[in-house]
């Protein structure tokens, strides 16, 4: 089990509070990494990155081309703009843009979040991410 | 007296140690996400959906 749920809990518990950035840190040594990054930017060009992020995580590792083909398909999605942006690799200049980024972030895993700039590196439980947060909106109040 | 100073003490070197947390500058782009761009905790997540 991933971390999405730690994030959908505080995002739903936090709700206006909390801005979620999305950043890709496809690993290259995977098969399916790359492509799913793909196709949660051709999701995005379409108006659903937020559904099909969710779903990715969700059915990860299950992201063979096909796999998310049908998820697209299930999302309401174009498919054929989808299919045309998977495989032209459309959005690869800026997946690269967010490789560079977290290269020099020194970043060597995922998930990694900055919260209001503060590094927290893997699946931390929901309290950890709760006692950044807490302390973040303190500050704002000052 | 002693407690409140324990207390006083406690306050001051948590507060210190926040304040030494480190923050890095990400910029967000024009990243995808969710929520507010006016929110007051920003959260940038690098992920890898495999």
């Amino acid at each position: 089990m991933g971390v999405g749920p730690t994030v959908d809990k505080l995002l739903k518990d936090y709700k206006g509070k909390i801005r979620l950035v999305v950043k890709m840190n496809p690993y290259k040594y995977r098969d399916f990494s790359h492509i799913a990054a793909e196709a949660v930017l051709a999701a995005r060009d379409q108006g659903k990155f937020w559904e099909m992020h969710q779903l990715l995580l969700k059915k990860s590792p299950q992201l063979d081309r096909t796999s998310l083909i049908k998820y697209a398909q299930e999302s309401g999605l174009d498919v054929k703009k989808f299919t045309e942006s998977l495989d032209t690799k459309k959005n690869a200049s800026a997946i690269e843009r967010d490789k560079q980024l977290a290269i020099s972030l020194d970043l060597y895993e995922t998930p990694v979040f900055f919260i209001n700039g503060r590094k927290v590196t893997g699946n931390r439980a929901y309290d950890y991410f709760k006692k950044i947060i807490n302390e973040e909106m303190k500050n704002e109040k000052r | 007296m002693k407690k409140l100073l324990i207390l006083v003490v406690l306050f001051l070197a948590s507060s210190l140690s926040s304040a030494q947390d480190k923050r890095y500058e990400v910029p967000v782009g024009d990243s995808p996400g969710y929520g507010q761009a006016n929110a007051p905790v920003t959260m940038i997540e690098f992920v890898d959906y495999q």
